[in-house]
């Protein structure tokens, strides 16, 4: 079966790309650019890049993205495939309780904390097998 | 809230499920228990034969919760009312069908979720427990 991914195409830079390699898994690779894939959302700032604010923007702008969204707030780029599916979990009263419990410890909302935990496990199996 | 199991009083079936039941109390024949979670019962855990264990599953009774027979043994789950949705991308999604294999998916997803959970509050709990040794070990 293959796996739907979100492309990224983006001009080469030294710690975006050793930022991106915890997300994503490289396609292409030539002298001015590099394409990588993931199946997950990923964000990342101008801090983390090692960026001024114009040179973030100017970066972010150069990036192109296939099958999701690129979204810059100020100094933080948030990379999102289209999430199109929508499956339904159904929980006990304890359970909800105990995804409620996480979810005030992260600071999350009970559904993102439902998506977090759920993305974060196929995500280590996703870059396990690559 | 627990969910309570009224079944018929005896000593060996007690004793077997001890670890997955909390009695509540007994009446005439029956005793009432009070389970959390899911418990699954099979006819070794409870050494009979298979038409005893039949007999078993007829006399059971669960108060909000559900009892069904799948894969030869007895299945007890509390009534799941609350219903959160999750939107993921086709990506996600596909991984997770891989991932699930032959298990229907939502039961899957269930599993995933459930054991992270009792991980981390395990976890919680016991990072909780040396903060209070070790404070106790100052006074």
């Amino acid at each position: 079966m293959t796996v739907v991914v979100m492309l990224i195409k983006a001009p080469y830079n030294r710690r975006f790309d050793s930022f991106a390699r915890s997300y994503c898994n490289v396609v292409v690779r030539t002298k001015d650019y590099v394409v990588y894939e993931t199946i997950t959302d990923w964000k990342t700032t101008a801090a983390d890049l090692g960026m001024k604010p114009r040179q973030f923007r100017a970066f972010c702008n150069n990036i192109e993205v296939e099958g999701g969204r690129k979204v810059r707030k100020g100094t933080v780029l948030e990379l999102k495939p289209y999430r199109n599916k929508t499956i339904y979990v159904r929980l006990a009263e304890e359970e909800y309780n105990a995804l409620k419990e996480y979810a005030d410890d992260q600071n999350l909302t009970v559904g993102a904390a439902l998506r977090k935990i759920l993305v974060t496990a196929l995500m280590r199996t996703w870059l396990n097998a690559l | 809230m627990p969910y309570r199991i009224k079944m018929l009083k005896d000593k060996r079936i007690e004793q077997a499920l001890q670890l997955y039941l909390k009695k509540a109390g007994e009446s005439g024949d029956f005793a009432f228990y009070e389970s959390e979670g899911d418990v699954w019962i099979s006819p070794e855990t409870l050494g009979v034969t298979a038409e005893q264990f039949l007999e078993f599953y007829k006399t059971l009774k669960v108060y909000g919760g559900r009892k069904e027979l799948k894969y030869g043994q007895i299945h007890i789950a509390p009534t799941r009312q609350i219903i959160l949705p999750v939107r993921l991308s086709e990506g996600e999604f596909a991984l997770l069908k891989k991932n699930a294999g032959d298990e229907p998916i939502a039961q899957y997803v269930r599993s995933v979720v459930l054991s992270f959970l009792q991980d981390y509050l395990y976890q919680k709990e016991e990072a909780l427990k040396a903060r209070r040794s070790m404070a106790s070990g100052f006074q």
